[in-house]
């Protein structure tokens, strides 16, 4: 072979994989053909959704508490609820090796589940607040009560005494009476 | 003592003995109730009747699971679905050996029902499956998911084209 027909064949190799290195590259990492994946990148979707599951049981433990205080917590279920949804999309996406995507939902899911930790543990102590203020008020409501009634009964108790003392003194004046008469 | 006053200890005491007995018999003889979860299935139509229990292979099966929550506090359950036969069957002890099928999760609140659809595709032709439904829970205090003993099953034949 003739050295300008190396040269040739160079060059168009050259320009050939100029041409398709982009679509080598785009293959590379989007799907279906994918061969490329980044290990690093798929360790961190792991983390990220051992983070968001472990993150959905500690808030879930903290609506429990709330729960058994009395605090409303219908809509922290809701939301709880939708953090699990966007684990399990996580997951699913994480099967197919779209990482990016499932970090991106397990991230989502962990931040929504912390936000649920704290707003359980906010009315928690709102709701015990609440009860202490219900407690004080009732042993007040109820200390009054029984001291208004202790202070009604003895002065009851002394108008009755007074009121048969009198009916003594006038049981008693009356023979006297009748005696000065006869 | 006159008569009023007699009156009034006698309905206290009527009062006091009526407390009494209330609270002997709520506390110690009548038993207390058992938190306990409960699973149903329901066919397409969300009723407990008319199920699909013989199908063709590559059929679409469409049921409805409910999920109660008698525990007494938020839930966190799970439900999963296995194809067992009659020698993995779960018991109220023990879980089904048999292949996992597929998980559904939710947390339900106390007194409140959990409904979903579950739909499946039937690949493998086999007489006496049991598309069994097991009733799984977060156990917070083990950090664990933990089998309740509850479970519900469907008598299944998946025959050949």
């Amino acid at each position: 072979m003739k050295r300008q027909h190396m040269v040739l064949l160079l060059g168009f190799t050259l320009l050939l994989i100029t041409l398709s290195s982009p679509g080598i590259i785009y293959s590379a990492f989007h799907s279906p053909f994918r061969f490329l994946v980044i290990p690093s990148q798929q360790s961190e979707a792991e983390n990220a959704i051992n983070a968001a599951q472990s993150a959905i049981n500690i808030a879930y433990t903290h609506l429990v508490v709330a729960d058994r205080t009395g605090a409303p917590i219908i809509d922290l279920i809701e939301s709880l609820n939708n953090a699990i949804a966007d684990l399990n999309q996580a997951r699913t996406v994480y099967n197919n090796m779209d990482y990016t995507s499932a970090i991106t939902l397990a991230g989502n899911a962990q931040y929504i589940a912390d936000s649920i930790t704290e707003q359980s543990q906010h009315r928690r102590i709102a709701t015990l607040v609440q009860l202490q203020v219900q407690i004080i008020l009732a042993i007040a409501v109820t200390a009054i009560v029984i001291l208004v009634t202790y202070l009604a009964l003895t002065r009851w108790y002394k108008y009755r005494k007074q009121q048969r003392r009198d009916l003594l003194q006038m049981e008693i004046r009356l023979p006297d009476e009748e005696d000065d008469e006869s | 003592m006159k008569k009023h006053t007699q009156t009034v200890l006698t309905i206290l005491m009527f009062g006091i003995v009526f407390a009494t007995g209330t609270l002997l018999v709520s506390v110690w003889i009548l038993p207390p109730p058992q938190p306990t979860p409960a699973i149903a299935l329901l066919n397409e139509n969300m009723e407990a009747r008319n199920y699909p229990t013989n199908v063709t292979v590559n059929t679409n099966i469409t049921l409805n699971i409910e999920v109660y929550n008698f525990m007494g506090f938020v839930q966190y359950f799970y439900v999963r679905t296995k194809l067992a036969n009659d020698t993995t069957m779960a018991s109220t002890t023990t879980q089904s050996p048999a292949s996992l099928l597929q998980q559904n999760e939710r947390i339900v609140s106390n007194g409140g029902i959990w409904r979903f659809p579950v739909q499946l595709n039937m690949t493998t032709p086999g007489l006496n499956y049991r598309l069994t439904f097991e009733l799984w829970q977060y156990d917070s205090a083990l950090d664990a998911i933990t089998y309740t003993g509850v479970w519900v099953h469907l008598p299944l034949n998946v025959t050949g084209p």
